[in-house]
């Protein structure tokens, strides 16, 4: 499904999808996307990590006018504010009634629309959490 | 400060096919220079702010080609942009030349024209991780009235009540890009953008120009014109915090608090605001800000009438960007040129009866959650 991997964004070395971050090793503020200097104490010593795959909306909205005659109305998109402590932007795939601001998701990687030209577009999102048992 | 506006020139704000970038510039400019009285060889220093020109009409330094056809040249000529604060950084920039001495009269000119063919919605952030997620400004604008709603009980009928004021302002200015009152119930039956904001939540776009001349405080009187004092000139950018607060732009807080102190004043004794209604969630969002609601009380102003023409502190009484238009490039000094025309009482039939102390608040861009530039102004007169 997922046709590409964009580097430092995510991958599935691991057979799951990651997001690669930064974390400073002064401070341990953490940056997605990855940074070269630490916005809170401006070091460049900055480790590469991969950040918590969980999360919980942290705000949202649904989307209903489209760019592109492709893209697919309504969508969601939103931050997450992940297990780390830092929110991300992402697209939230999950029904539009069981989404509200506290609602545990985890990430997921494959296709979250297509270009103009019909191409799918590779990507990461999130999608409710499903508790086992 | 020791700077005044002694200019004031605008064109009409919407949908300008048969006008150029280049005429609608000379327009304002032209305008401003007549109210002020003077000519083009008495401009010393030129500021002019544009946004989409590069993408749009594959132009720069627009501020030069503006100007040299109207015969000032030789000077220093300054472009500007800062997203929609672009025009309110030029006359930031502009005072701050006064101010040091480096010339004595300076013209700030802001332009757009955003309704070509190859417009479309606006990006947030273009290669950001927002842009891949499918983030555009109304869905950031959205996500902070989701937010804000969540955390202070308010409803999508409140924030409907910012576009039937605005619109109802407008319907008072004749160079207004909409001039017809609207209902809130014509605001929540719009068409939905990015839920809640409807179609009606949302500014258009627009073509439009604005000018103004500036001078030395000390000259102000020799000009045509009635002078308004600038009495705080403040730009700032966010901080860029994670987790973003998204129901507050901290940079708002930091931005009113220096203007102030700097001009002496509190929010109390503002008699009218031009503020960065860009969506009506930004106008409660932007009140709190500006210290003339206290955090999570917004929406007071608006359903008890305070910030309408009539109310205790009027908001947007040229429309704002919901009903004037938003030409990215010219809303910082179309909002400079609606406080001096309100300082001066020549705003008609939209005049804030007596008002002797205004405030002009542009914000540019979004960025991480945040504000890319918050610009405040203070008049008096």
């Amino acid at each position: 499904m997922v046709k590409t991997v964009r580097e430092n964004l995510w991958n599935q070395d691991t057979g799951a999808p990651a997001l690669f971050g930064s974390c400073c090793r002064k401070c341990g503020a953490k940056y997605f996307p990855a940074r070269k200097i630490c916005w809170r104490c401006y070091s460049t010593d900055q480790e590469k990590i991969i950040l918590s795959q969980r999360g919980t909306v942290y705000a949202f909205c649904n989307v209903f006018f489209k760019k592109n005659e492709n893209d697919e109305t309504p969508y969601t998109v939103g931050y997450v504010l992940l297990e780390d402590g830092i929110t991300m932007p992402a697209r939230i795939c999950c029904p539009r009634e069981s989404l509200k601001v506290g609602t545990p998701v985890v990430l997921e990687a494959g296709v979250t629309g297509l270009f103009p030209d019909g191409k799918e577009k590779p990507g990461y999102f999130f999608k409710l959490e499903v508790k086992e048992g | 400060m020791e700077v005044a506006v002694v200019g004031l020139g605008i064109t009409r704000f919407g949908h300008l096919p048969h006008l150029s970038l280049e005429e609608l510039g000379m327009e304002a400019a032209k305008k401003a220079l007549k109210d002020a009285g003077i000519g083009p060889g008495d401009i010393q220093i030129a500021c002019c702010a544009n946004v989409l020109a590069p993408n749009l009409q594959n132009e720069f330094t627009i501020g030069q080609k503006i100007l040299w056809e109207l015969g000032i040249n030789k000077i220093p000529v300054i472009n500007v942009e800062n997203a929609c604060s672009s025009s309110s950084s030029a006359f930031y920039l502009a005072c701050l030349a006064i101010q040091a001495g480096a010339g004595e009269v300076a013209l700030v000119v802001g332009v757009e024209k955003m309704l070509v063919p190859r417009k479309n919605i606006l990006d947030a952030v273009t290669g950001a991780p927002e842009a891949a997620a499918g983030f555009s400004l109304p869905a950031a604008f959205a996500l902070k009235a989701n937010r804000y709603m969540h955390k202070y009980g308010v409803n999508v009928e409140d924030l409907a009540l910012v576009a039937v004021k605005n619109r109802r302002h407008g319907s008072l200015n004749p160079f207004a890009q909409y001039r017809e009152p609207i209902t809130k119930e014509d605001v929540l039956n719009s068409p939905v953008i990015a839920e809640p904001l409807t179609r009606l939540s949302c500014c258009p776009q627009s073509d439009g120009a604005a000018a103004v001349v500036i001078c030395r405080n000390s000259m102000a009187k020799r000009f045509r014109s009635r002078p308004v004092y600038v009495s705080a000139s403040v730009l700032l950018s966010g901080s860029y915090a994670n987790p973003p607060s998204l129901s507050t732009w901290e940079a708002d807080f930091r931005a009113a608090e220096k203007a102030y102190a700097m001009a002496g004043v509190g929010p109390e004794d503002l008699d009218v605001v031009e503020l960065h209604d860009a969506f009506t969630i930004a106008e409660i969002m932007h009140y709190e800000g500006l210290g003339l609601a206290t955090v999570g009380e917004g929406v007071r102003l608006v359903k008890e009438g305070f910030t309408f023409l009539g109310g205790n502190i009027p908001v947007n009484p040229s429309g704002g960007l919901l009903s004037r238009g938003h030409p990215l490039g010219a809303t910082g000094v179309a909002q400079v040129l609606e406080i001096a025309l309100q300082l001066r009482g020549e705003a008609g039939v939209r005049q804030v009866k007596g008002a002797r102390v205004g405030l002009a608040h542009c914000m540019g861009g979004e960025l991480h959650g945040d504000a890319r530039s918050v610009t405040i102004h203070i008049f008096s007169t």
